[in-house]
């Protein structure tokens, strides 16, 4: 017979750990920043791993929360932890393509990993391994904090689908994508989140993308534009991380670092579960005020030529940058023959299987 | 000493005449951003920052001016009932207590702060992406200044006890 | 320490630091330093972080960029004499009414509340201009402070204003964004204008020795030309407001980009008054930095202070004090509005603004208040923070420049009845919310 096949590895260093592990008696008490303010669902993310560390740990370790602008505005919560001023922040990891471009690469790539995509890369890929050597740099300890699913496109006053559309069009969105979106034509203005709203109803932006149809609902951006172009190739999975300042970490005793782990994995875990069913009523809620159109097949090709370049420039740039992506890349590689031969078969629902509709 | 505080208030005096200037080529820039974009459909990808910079460093870089004109408001209404010679102590007690700890901290940090973004050649997180670690300098020398200031204050105060004609005044 | 004694604490230091005469703003400064490092153990590296970190958040907060550029035009349009135009034809125009002169002082204040936002340029333009007028017509004292500094002050709230951008630039919430404010602010600034103009002309009509008309003899223009100065002078300010809270409301530019537009406009407007001199340009950036730069260190010690307030859970406190308290709403919100009041009998609006807001917030958004409802109640209150003694600056500007026949016990007495007008208009706000709201609603559309 063949010997047992890809047992899980981490049991042998718990073994060595168990003996040694003690329930620990001293209490701690952490500040967590984060770019987002309280109307948020990312907030309701944070708000989530605080509450499971807390109850874990019987309350030894309490993490309060202080949203955008409370102790630091949203764009310094990375200083903040690193220099530690807060234990603990929050984000979406694009947020620091300025300190380093490999950020972008932990949050969304366009065309990039999808949600499945992201937890295999980083739980078994060594995805995580790179996350933290990233953050490393930084003083800073890192996790994987939860992630929303696909983002929709773009809502939009001009209904672009063909290339030629998004010539000229003025548009929001953050990360590569602003880039990528400018060097074909349309202008980008980087504009922080809160500023959105305003700016499209006024006219100074055509189109701007925010976050998942849940995330995006209370933005009440359907309420000011016509379109929705979908699909949302910028973003096909939204992922956020916890940073935790190195020293506090270190200062956790074994369990409470377990704790704090496991409470990442559960946020993970859920925060995808979550957000993908309160994307069903988004989306009722959004018919009606807002029509979804599609790019042509054309045009998200070309998108995905542009991507592509754009994206090779930036690994010819940046070795970090290189380094993770190759590995992304290496993932989406090895796992296309299984997820080719598998698919096909989601019935969603049954009845449209039967009558011949095939969805992924 | 006195030269000491009569160089700081020249350099202050001067660097907050010319960055009061700045006003003007902000007023420029958000009217070209405005004109550009209703005028001609073609906002730039630098506006936006470009605006918060000169606003920050039009402020930043004036805050010692102001304190050297006394501009930054206080309520003095008991401070001025005292006598001269009280009120000069009280104010070199006060400047040694709340203003050169206060102020004097944060200058050093915001030099530490300044350096940490040299140290890692930070940019923003935007399409243009301009440098951030000149205009982290400008706020540490803003800071700078403003500790400075108050030093010439102190030094001033320290200078009126001590002249015999004091209560002459 | 308990998060409760540190709250404490923390007040009663500021409380007793800030008579020592020193910058409100580094005071403010001292007292967060201090009591973060009780907080945090005397850790100075993370706390200095902290500030120097929320200082960049200030260096870079987009919305304070209307601050330089709204204090900018205002100083251009103070040295173009454009309220002198304004204030000659309605004193010629309006001189033979009871009050006639005071209805002249509210109606050209109003209308330089909408077109600048500096309190301390529209009082010192109406104590120099109109003070000595109201004197030599035998305008009784009280009376004729208490319209200067009330009107004077209206600046601050009717938009554009200094206020407005500040708590826009504190809250980062959509409801209550510079807009919004703007919109809704010009209702409440209004009806506290009629206010005062009622009050005035009732008073003066009963009792004609408070505001005697002026002789007969000295009213020697026609109707006519009464009409045609009045339309002449009105016409420059009038295009001005069109241009920045227009473009404002016609959803053309955001405020920063109207305050640019404002600035432009006013520009110009010097220019065809013949008063465009590079010396008046060099002296109105000196002006403009000075009082960016005392609001802006202001902001810095503000968010300082609160940012420690709220680490060390002040924030809480505070609110589970207040809705702990099983009582109605409304109860809690007259106790919120008599601290305001209460504040701003001593200190600055801007710091009262830093201190309160990221506290109060919250708790009226707890209790179901519409926050741009509430921001405009805080802000209508702190107006009267420059009228309430014992510091109230627009009393101290107005002494400052008024003739010396007017004492500060007159001033006093005769700023009472107009503090008292605030407060029902604030009253008013509260009964009729729609007041603050439809403006808002009619033009954005939330
Ligand atoms: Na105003
Ligand atoms: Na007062």
């Amino acid at each position: 017979a063949r010997e047992k096949f890809g047992a899980d590895q981490r049991h042998e260093e718990v073994k060595k750990e168990l003996r040694t592990i003690k329930p620990s008696k001293e209490e701690f008490k952490w500040k967590m920043v984060m770019p987002w303010t309280e109307g948020l669902l990312f907030y309701d993310m944070a708000q989530h791993f605080a509450d499971t560390v807390a109850l874990a740990s019987g309350g030894r370790l309490e993490i309060k929360l202080f949203p955008a602008g409370s102790l630091v505005g949203a764009m310094e919560s990375f200083d903040a932890v690193s220099k530690g001023s807060a234990q603990i922040g929050h984000d979406w990891p694009g947020y620091w393509k300025g300190k380093n471009e490999a950020f972008v690469a932990f949050a969304s790539v366009p065309f990039g990993l999808d949600t499945e995509g992201y937890n295999i890369w980083l739980y078994e890929r060594g995805g995580l391994k790179m996350m933290q050597d990233l953050y490393g740099q930084y003083n800073l300890y890192a996790l994987p904090g939860g992630n929303g699913g696909q983002e929709m496109g773009l809502f939009s006053n001009k209904k672009a689908t063909k290339m030629t559309d998004f010539k000229g069009l003025r548009v929001r969105t953050p990360g590569w994508y602003m880039d990528i979106m400018n060097s074909l034509g349309a202008s980008v203005t980087p504009l922080p989140g809160g500023e959105v709203y305003l700016a499209l109803e006024r006219g100074v932006i055509d189109a701007a993308e925010f976050s998942t149809p849940a995330m995006n609902y209370p933005m009440g951006f359907d309420e000011i534009t016509k379109y929705v172009i979908e699909p949302g190739v910028h973003q096909p999975s939204v992922q956020c991380a916890f940073f935790i300042n190195k020293d506090a970490w270190n200062k956790l005793p074994s369990d409470l670092k377990w704790i704090v782990d496991t409470a990442a994995k559960e946020t993970q875990l859920w925060s995808t579960a979550w957000q993908e069913n309160l994307n069903i009523e988004a989306i009722e809620r959004f018919k009606g005020k807002v029509e979804f159109v599609r790019m042509d097949d054309e045009t998200i090709t070309s998108f995905a030529k542009r991507t592509k370049e754009y994206l090779d420039a930036l690994k010819a740039k940046y070795p970090d940058v290189k380094k993770v992506l190759d590995s992304q890349d290496k993932f989406r590689k090895d796992f296309a023959e299984w997820r080719e031969i598998r698919s096909g078969v989601t019935p969603w629902p049954l009845d449209d299987y039967i009558a011949g509709k095939r969805t992924q | 000493m006195r030269k000491i505080a009569q160089a700081i208030d020249a350099l202050n005096e001067n660097t907050g005449y010319y960055s009061s200037f700045l006003v003007l080529p902000l007023l420029a820039v958000v009217s070209y951003e405005v004109i550009m974009r209703y005028g001609f459909n073609a906002p730039t990808t630098w506006g936006f920052e470009a605006t918060t910079f000169l606003y920050g460093v039009h402020f930043v870089l004036g805050l010692g001016y102001t304190h050297k004109h006394n501009g930054h408001v206080a309520i003095d209404v008991f401070e001025a009932r005292l006598a001269s010679r009280t009120r000069t102590l009280l104010r070199i007690v006060v400047n040694l207590l709340i203003f050169i700890p206060t102020i004097g901290l944060i200058s050093i940090w915001s030099v530490i702060y300044a350096s940490t973004a040299w140290m890692q050649w930070e940019v923003a997180s935007s399409s243009w992406a301009p440098p951030l670690y000149p205009f982290k300098t400008l706020m540490a020398i803003g800071f700078v200044l403003l500790f400075l200031q108050g030093i010439a204050k102190l030094i001033q105060d320290f200078h009126s006890l001590n002249q015999p004609a004091f209560f002459g005044e | 320490m308990s998060p409760e004694l540190l709250t404490l604490l923390m007040f009663l230091t500021l409380i007793l630091c800030i008579p020592l005469g020193h910058p409100l703003a580094i005071t403010l400064a001292a007292v967060a330093m201090l009591f973060g490092l009780i907080d945090n153990g005397f850790n100075v590296p993370a706390l200095l972080d902290l500030f120097v970190n929320n200082n960049w958040g200030i260096f870079l907060n987009y919305t304070l960029v209307a601050i330089p550029l709204f204090i900018f035009m205002a100083q251009i349009l103070d040295r173009s004499k454009v309220s002198e135009a304004l204030f000659d034809a309605l004193y010629r125009s309006m001189g033979k009414v009871r009050g006639g002169l005071g209805l002249a002082v509210i109606v050209v204040s109003t209308v330089f509340a909408a077109t600048t936002g500096i309190i301390g340029a529209s009082v010192v333009a109406m104590g120099l201009m109109a003070g000595p007028a109201l004197l030599r017509r035998g305008y009784d004292r009280g009376m004729s402070a208490g319209i200067i500094c009330s009107s004077g002050t209206l600046g601050i709230l009717i938009p554009p204003s200094i206020m407005l951008v500040v708590y826009g630039g504190l809250t980062g919430l959509k409801e209550t964004s510079v807009g919004n404010l703007f919109a809704g602010a010009i209702l409440p600034g209004l009806v506290l204008s009629g206010l005062y103009l009622a009050y005035v002309a009732i008073r003066c009509g009963i009792n004609p020795s408070l505001g005697p008309p002026i002789p007969a003899e000295e009213d020697t223009l026609t109707a006519g030309q009464k009409a045609a100065m009045i339309l002449k002078s009105f016409l420059p300010p009038f295009s001005l407001i069109l241009l920045v809270m227009g473009t404002i409301l016609a959803g053309v530019a955001t405020p920063t980009e109207a305050a640019a537009m404002g600035g432009l406009g006013a520009l110009i407007l010097a220019l065809v008054n013949r008063m465009l001199s590079w010396e008046i340009i060099a002296q109105s950036c000196v002006s403009t930095l000075r009082i960016t730069c005392m609001i802006m260190l202001l902001f810095v010690g503000g968010k300082l202070f609160s940012v420690v307030f709220l680490s060390i859970g002040g924030g809480d406190v505070v609110a589970d004090l207040l809705l702990g308290m099983d009582v109605s709403p409304y109860v809690v919100l007259a106790i919120m509005m008599a601290v305001v009041f209460f504040l701003g009998m001593f200190i600055d609006w801007a710091a009262i603004l830093l201190v309160t807001v990221p506290i109060f917030t919250p708790i009226a958004m707890d209790l179901d208040f519409n926050p741009l409802w509430f921001a405009m109640l805080v802000c209508i209150n702190l107006q009267t923070s420059f009228l309430t003694p014992p510091f109230g600056y627009a009393l101290f500007y107005f002494k400052g420049v008024a003739p010396p026949a007017y004492t500060m016990g007159d001033i006093y007495k005769g700023i009472v009845p107009f503090v008292a007008i605030q407060i029902l208009g604030l009253i008013l706000m509260v009964v009729f919310p729609g007041l603050i709201t439809w403006l808002p609603a009619l033009f954005f559309g939330n």
